[in-house]
């Protein structure tokens, strides 16, 4: 059967809560990654062994990394969205961060990243600039911030978004960064940010207020570039962990929702494109009122966490948002069988793709233990049962 | 004195009273070892079902832990020499390859609430690593963590470490993280596996025959 829509009607119908014609499938652009390791085999099982001496499967200092799979392989997976990105953005794996040695670096934000030195794995952070105590209000102000509006960080961005939206067919996808909450953690401290909210409001006040106006006049910026050709404008945050939430509800929104509507709000000025929250974890309850800000799908949609269930997610709120992930990371990809992930495939399809509102990918990056065969399965099943005209 | 008192500034995450509280109830003569049992383990058992209950997210419990580790800092060099009111000790870590510790940290403060002592490890560790502070630390417990699918593994190896080195039966493994599951924990052969914090407390208090 022939396909009667672009990748970019596909994605833009299920965005917009209509039936495609097909699941859109996306890899790459949100969360969904492959990582070097997985991509290796991936790329053998293909028949691409090429892909193994690309300069980015090799870099000393990061061993396993995200990365991009080729058109190629983008192409054989059904994959309907394209990511473009700034050179430099206020990211904290940027160009401009500082390698300390091999295991380590400094982001711009001033954070420590680090990965682990007994194994291959990613980096994570380790020390923020203001994890000690005594910090003051006036240590915010005071800090030398990274600036987003040199003009060198969105160089050359209207020039490759225009080229992606006018020569291609594919739903164009920009990253904008982090809402403010991930930042805050990442300079403050995971566990003091969090005892903040409770002991020292006003503190964790000026910093999540420092953060989104950093954060705002980035995604300005970036927007104000590639805002006419993008389709789906993305910033990533966690909310939750496997068990629940970050926040009581009540906290969330007395405390981190204005921060995070203010974010929302800046792609909505600046695009028509589709806001998309990545939050991993168990966020059941916070999704009212992320629906309330202006966010139009959740990525990844964690079905493996308490409370979030794919059933539940598309009764209760399938009217007002569209899912994008789903495929699960945790057990099936990792450790299950082809059959297995065949099965979690054609599951999400019929409960979150039902009438339309679904982007299928999977459900975090696809790391190092997640076998190139059921990354297959995974791809193929999505591109065999996702016709709506065959269900 | 009512350690009643102290219980509710744990409860409520107030460490500035919890620590004054503790000051004065020495000042007058109470006994450390009083004090942890039944004003701060109580306290702590009430903020672990209120976590567990999900009534208390991470920000208090944290919060709460704060006020209890105060409260312990003036009550630890005069507990008995074990530096526990429990006689019982702790290691807890993140597995090799993994460098997320919040889950891990919680647990150890949660075990510290509940009269244990508790080395903290730290993250990225071998099992020979783990299984050298158990040694050295004549310690009872083992609470590994591990936040990666692709980490987990390492759990196995920590236990199967202590199988072949004839060390295995001389102490608990108990396992927790996001990916981590009851099944797995089976598989493995450890001793145990619970979502959160506050449970897994419990089950640890009642392998060991604490109240």
């Amino acid at each position: 059967m022939t396909n009667r829509m672009t990748s970019r009607e596909r994605v833009n119908a299920a965005l917009n809560l209509q039936q495609p014609d097909r699941v859109p499938i996306d890899c790459g652009t949100i969360a969904s990654s492959i990582s070097t390791i997985s991509y290796a085999g991936l790329a053998k099982l293909l028949g691409f062994p090429q892909e193994l001496n690309r300069s980015d499967m090799n870099d000393p200092v990061n061993p396993d990394h995200d990365l991009t799979p080729s058109e190629e392989i983008l192409n054989l997976l059904g994959v309907d969205t394209r990511s473009v990105s700034p050179d430099q953005p206020i990211d904290s794996q940027s160009l401009s961060k500082t390698q300390l040695d091999d295991y380590t670096y400094r982001d711009e934000w001033g954070v420590v990243w680090e990965r682990p030195r007994n194994e291959v794995g990613p980096y994570i952070y380790r020390q923020g600039p203001f994890q000690k105590s005594g910090i003051t209000i006036a240590d915010i102000e005071r800090y030398a911030w990274p600036d987003p509006l040199e003009p060198h960080r969105v160089g050359g961005l209207k020039e490759k978004a225009a080229k992606l939206h006018n020569e291609t067919d594919y739903a164009i996808v920009i990253s904008v960064g982090h809402s403010p909450i991930a930042p805050c953690q990442r300079l403050r401290g995971f566990g003091e940010f969090m005892e903040d909210l409770v002991l020292n409001p006003k503190l964790a006040e000026a910093l999540l207020e420092k953060v989104t106006s950093v954060i705002v006049e980035s995604t300005n910026a970036i927007l104000k570039e590639a805002g006419p050709y993008v389709d789906v404008v993305n910033f990533s945050d966690d909310l939750g962990f496997q068990d629940r939430g970050y926040f009581r509800k009540e906290m969330f929104q007395k405390q981190i929702k204005p921060f995070m509507a203010k974010c929302v709000e800046a792609i909505h000025k600046h695009t028509d494109g589709k806001a998309v929250i990545h939050s991993d974890g168990s966020i059941f309850d916070l999704i009212p009122d992320l629906i309330d800000i202006g966010t139009d799908a959740i990525n990844p949609v964690q079905t493996t966490a308490w409370n979030m269930s794919p059933d539940k997610l598309k009764s209760e709120f399938g009217k007002d948002l569209a899912f994008w992930g789903a495929i699960d990371t945790q057990q099936a990809l990792p450790f299950g069988t082809s059959e297995d992930v065949r099965k979690d495939v054609r599951n999400k399809i019929d409960i979150l793709g039902k009438g339309g509102g679904y982007v299928l990918t999977s459900c975090h990056t696809i790391r190092s233990e997640v076998p190139a065969e059921n990354i297959k399965a995974m791809f193929e099943t999505a591109q065999e049962y996702g016709r709506y005209d065959a269900l | 004195m009512d350690l009643n008192e102290l219980k509710e500034y744990v409860v409520l995450g107030k460490s500035e009273e919890a620590e004054a509280f503790t000051l004065k109830a020495l000042s007058e003569g109470m006994e450390a070892s009083d004090i942890v049992n039944n004003g701060l383990i109580p306290g702590m058992d009430i903020v672990g079902d209120k976590f567990e209950n999900r009534e208390y997210y991470m920000p208090e419990m944290l919060v709460s832990a704060k006020a209890m580790k105060k409260a312990m800092a003036l009550l630890k060099p005069l507990l008995t020499k074990s530096g526990s009111s429990s006689g019982l000790r702790a290691v807890c870590g993140t597995v090799a390859g993994d460098l997320h510790d919040i889950g891990v940290s919680l647990v150890g403060m949660m075990l510290e609430g509940a009269g244990f002592e508790v080395i903290y490890l730290g993250v990225d560790k071998s099992p020979s690593e783990f299984l050298e502070s158990m040694k050295s630390n004549e310690a009872h417990v083992l609470c590994m963590s591990a936040l990666l699918t692709t980490t987990i593994k390492n759990m196995g190896a920590v236990v199967q470490t202590a199988i072949d080195t004839g060390v295995r039966d001389s102490m608990k493994i108990y396992v927790g993280g996001a990916p981590v599951t009851e099944k797995f924990s089976d598989q493995i052969g450890a001793d145990g596996y619970r979502p959160n914090a506050g449970s897994a407390i419990k089950m640890i208090k009642k392998d060991f025959g604490m109240n």
